[in-house]
């Protein structure tokens, strides 16, 4: 199972994949990508199972990727994790078929249990 | 979880939100030590450079969240995220950090702001400038690893 980290911020991209091994997902195949844009050029090519984006990003905002992958038909398990959990983007993401929002900051505990619903060994 | 209610006329944080806010962060995602300060901070430590984060927030209402510390706590920040040793941590990095530590304060506190409101792309620099269309609506002084922080909510005079 392949998994593709989409953050502008190199910290959080480490942050998200440490907390992915302490929550017992150290053995996934993980990607990463900057922004929107880096991101689909990285599923056109290889498609991940599972995709965890921020959502503002410069260039393409993570909402703005999940629209794109439904405009091109893609059935990718997508959630985001961002600073910004308001009721209104909870409604946005949920609209748009995101599976879950994940607020930073996070434990490993909402890894665990957020995650342990669509990661299949 | 934070609780207050938004009020578009007047948007004022108590410093016990900050605070709460703060050590989420802290204690979550750095593991390092922070505890409100007894008192404001007067001096900063002159024998390093202060780096300062910035989101501005526009919509109906208008300012900015601040984060301002000395460089070893940026650099113990960026080391705990990336799992290096603080002398290992790049220029690049230390930024790359702060503005991520200032953007999940920002992001957290923009559900107790004023609907709608856009926050923009993290800036950090260095120094301690404030500007005097700005009028402080919130702050907390902190300290972590026996050095002072600071978390200012700015509101934005709007012109007329």
């Amino acid at each position: 199972m392949k998994i593709l980290i989409v953050d502008d911020s190199n910290a959080m991209r480490m942050i998200v994949r440490r907390t992915l091994r302490e929550a017992g997902f150290g053995h996934l195949e993980v990607q990463q990508a900057g922004d929107g844009n880096e991101a689909l050029e990285s599923i056109h090519k290889d498609p991940p199972d599972l995709i965890l984006s921020d959502w503002n990003m410069p260039n393409k905002s993570g909402l703005d990727l999940l629209h794109t992958l439904n405009e091109e038909g893609y059935k990718i398990t997508f959630g985001f994790i961002t600073t910004e959990g308001t009721a209104e983007m909870r409604a946005k993401a949920a609209q748009a078929g995101a599976k879950f929002i994940i607020n930073k900051p996070f434990t490993v505990e909402t890894f665990s249990k957020t995650l342990g619903a669509f990661i299949k060994d | 979880m934070l609780q207050t209610t938004p009020k578009p006329e007047a948007v004022e944080l108590s410093a016990d939100i900050l605070l709460e806010l703060a050590e989420s962060i802290w204690s979550s995602l750095l593991e390092l030590d922070i505890q409100r300060s007894n008192d404001p901070v007067t001096e900063w430590p002159r024998d390093q450079p202060l780096l300062t984060g910035r989101v501005a927030i526009d919509g109906d209402w208008q300012g900015s969240i601040l984060l301002v510390c000395p460089k070893a706590i940026a650099c113990k920040a960026a080391a705990a995220m990336f799992g290096v040793s603080p002398s290992e941590v790049a220029k690049t990095d230390l930024s790359d950090a702060m503005g991520e530590l200032t953007h999940m304060l920002s992001g957290n506190l923009k559900s107790l702001l004023p609907t709608p409101c856009r926050l923009s792309r993290p800036s950090v620099g260095e120094g301690y400038n404030i500007t005097t269309e700005e009028r402080i609506m919130g702050q907390v002084f902190l300290r972590s690893e026996g050095l002072p922080l600071q978390i200012i909510l700015f509101e934005r005079e709007k012109k007329s």
